[in-house]
């Protein structure tokens, strides 16, 4: 990527008012992720977070009746909120990590070599080999797995299952990693593990991750939004977020008076 | 327990006589449920125990194959009851009968009675049933998992797909004779045909010529034949390959679907790829268990397909000069025996004696014992997949 690229946010969020039929559950947001930074989006449940973060690969067309009222969301320079876009190719360029790690019932090669796969263009199985050992490299996992990839991926334990689903969407070559809390279903050395990857990875990627734990956005992220019932109430840097909230209702939100 | 201390132990304890009655009565319907669950299983071993004994004799010998290969060999045809010159009485198969008279020309005997379709065998029915199911499964999986792809994958929830359900589940309770009218009026009187033009039957609804050939598509049906009855058994049980379909879909987790579209793969690939492979097993269980219910079914074919005597096998033509392509038309489009029709014509149809006890009871055990083999397959299939597949 170029520099001139660069100077544009990696994804930039316009007047959008996002609606699940006829409930409006994002309101006016606008907000700028810079490229190679780590961005955080906290707020009390159900405030909208999640949703935000599908509308940036248009998962949530998945959601029938999921759409946005009005303004745009571009990514990489492109709107995205069009209904023609090309999801495929925002995908393998937007990469995603779950909640709950889900990877394939498969071998741990096959779930890495997935996106590949199902690509248009057919690469060779060298290529493939070497994607799929950057990837886990990649992904701070392949000195554990390297001797059985052909095993099931299910026989890796929940914190290694989450850093196959990472080396997954890295695989795919993207240049933004959403990430939805990828350590709420794990224990604290794996989120650790996790952690310390996200702050690897961010030399190349740019990544946004929704976290319920402050502790975790002050650790991992260098900028962070606060939501709140669907309006973004304040972004911006995440020392000033925690150290010197300008929003009352943030000062609330991150003392822990609510959640 | 005596009343005395459940009293003082229990403050809640009703007074004695109270719990008296309270507890026989209790008892009293414990042992009448009991009682009846019992009588479910007596009637079922009844059945089973009374085509054990008559049927299994006629399947098993205590000689060397130790199987009556007879029986699953032969055609059905007719029994012919003997009196030897012993004055003995006997019974022989049509053409085992012959066969002997023409050996031993000189003998005597004098034919008491004969019994159409209580000789020979079955193999006519066996592979006449099995080559309908065959064609039934093909086309009520491949109609019913692609309506539950549809339903399931597809859709989204609406006033419509309610109704289209609620026809789904309306169609399941219909009974099956229902079934065999709709088939014989739609695929066997009503159905486009290929026919030469001087050939189109009276009963024909429209037909034309196709131009410069001397055919013609003449909507008369196709009789009563194979695809028919295929066909008809087919709509039969496509509310439960699309009712158990759908099920083993809805069981894939959500999550795999999310990250395969994540990974940027079309919604055709995250089917093809991270859906269908897992919810497969338990479609092939629920066919399984069509299977057993498709085998079993009179009423949707004895106006479409079966015929209770045929002197050759399907796969045996009129005419050794026919093209393959005349040979394949042949094949599907003639009427074929078929095992429930079998034993429905052997016991009911033909009058009954001692003589053709063996050919009733032994098709019956024959067809037990099948349809226990595919509910055990599915079964164990089952289990297996249940270990084996848990996310
Ligand atoms: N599929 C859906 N259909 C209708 N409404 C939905 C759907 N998904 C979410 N919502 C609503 O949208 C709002 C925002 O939900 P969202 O999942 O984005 O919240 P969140 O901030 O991610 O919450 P959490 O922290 O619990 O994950 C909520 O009010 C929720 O009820
Ligand atoms: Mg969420």
């Amino acid at each position: 990527m170029n520099n001139s690229d660069d100077q544009k946010p990696a994804i930039e969020v316009e007047d959008l008012h996002f609606a699940y039929g006829e409930k409006e559950v994002l309101r006016n947001i606008n907000l700028k992720i810079r490229h190679r930074e780590v961005t955080a989006f906290i707020g009390p449940s159900g405030c909208g977070k999640s949703t935000l973060l599908h509308a940036f690969n248009r998962l949530s067309d998945l959601v029938p009746g999921a759409r946005i009222k009005s303004g745009c969301v571009r990514v990489l320079g492109k709107d995205i909120s069009e209904p023609d876009v090309d999801t495929t190719q925002l995908r393998k360029k937007v990469g995603m990590v779950f909640q709950k790690y889900n990877p394939f019932p498969k071998s741990i090669y096959e779930n890495v070599a997935f996106g590949i796969r199902v690509d248009a263009n057919r690469r060779g199985r060298s290529e493939l080999d070497g994607i799929v050992e950057r990837s886990l490299r990649r992904a701070a996992l392949w000195d554990e797995v390297k001797d059985r990839l052909d095993t099931s991926a299910f026989g890796l334990s929940g914190g290694q299952q989450q850093r196959l689903c990472i080396a997954r969407a890295i695989a795919n070559g993207p240049k933004i990693l959403l990430m939805d809390e990828p350590c709420a279903a794990l224990d604290p050395l794996s989120t650790l593990r996790i952690e310390q990857l996200i702050t690897e990875l961010k030399v190349d990627y740019t990544i946004v991750i929704v976290t319920h734990n402050m502790n975790q956005a002050t650790r991992v992220s260098d900028r962070t939004a606060f939501l709140y019932m669907g309006d973004l109430v304040e972004y911006d840097e995440t020392m000033k977020i925690f150290q010197r909230p300008r929003e009352e209702r943030t000062r609330a939100y991150i003392s822990g008076l609510f959640s | 327990m005596s009343d005395q201390e459940d009293r003082t132990g229990n403050p809640f304890a009703a007074p004695s006589r109270h719990a008296d009655r309270r507890a026989s009565r209790e008892r009293l319907l414990a042992v009448l449920f009991r009682l009846l669950t019992y009588a479910i299983l007596a009637c079922a071993m009844g059945i089973f125990l009374g085509v054990v004994i008559r049927g299994a004799p006629v399947i098993f010998q205590a000689q060397a194959p130790f199987i009556n290969t007879d029986f699953f060999t032969q055609l059905p045809e007719t029994l012919v009851v003997y009196e030897d010159a012993q004055g003995e009485v006997r019974k022989l198969s049509a053409t085992r009968f012959e066969e002997m008279r023409s050996a031993n020309p000189d003998r005597q005997f004098s034919i008491v009675d004969s019994y159409s379709y209580s000789g020979g065998g079955i193999l006519g029915p066996l592979v006449g049933t099995a080559l309908l199911i065959a064609i039934c499964m093909v086309i009520s999986l491949s109609v019913g998992i692609a309506a539950a792809i549809y339903l399931n994958e597809y859709s989204s929830k609406g006033r419509f797909m309610a109704a289209v359900r609620l026809a789904i589940l309306n169609l399941a309770g219909v009974p099956s004779i229902v079934f065999g009218l709709f088939g014989l009026g739609l695929f066997c009187l009503a159905a486009p045909n290929l026919v030469p033009v001087d050939e189109i039957a009276d009963r024909s609804i429209f037909s034309f010529a196709i131009p410069f050939t001397s055919a013609a598509i003449s909507f008369e049906g196709w009789g009563a034949c194979m695809l028919a009855g295929g066909c008809t058994l087919a709509i039969m049980i496509l509310p439960v390959i699309i009712t158990a379909a759908e099920e083993s879909l809805r069981a894939v987790p959500h999550g795999f679907r999310e990250a395969s579209l994540a990974l940027g793969a079309t919604r055709w690939q995250t089917i093809r790829k991270s859906v269908l492979p897992y919810a497969f097993p338990g479609m092939l269980t629920a066919s399984i268990l069509g299977i057993t219910r498709v085998a079993g079914e009179t009423a949707p074919i004895m106006f479409t397909a079966a015929v209770a005597h045929k002197d050759k096998l399907p796969w045996i033509g009129d005419d050794p000069e026919a093209s393959w392509i005349g040979r394949l038309l042949e094949f599907f489009f003639q009427s074929v025996q078929a095992l429930p029709y079998h034993i429905y014509t052997v016991a009911a149809k033909i009058p009954q004696s001692d003589y053709n006890r063996d050919m009733q009871y032994g098709s019956v055990f024959v067809f037990m014992a099948l349809v226990f083999f595919f509910a055990a397959l599915s079964i164990w299939l089952r289990a297996r997949i249940r270990r084996k597949l848990h996310w």
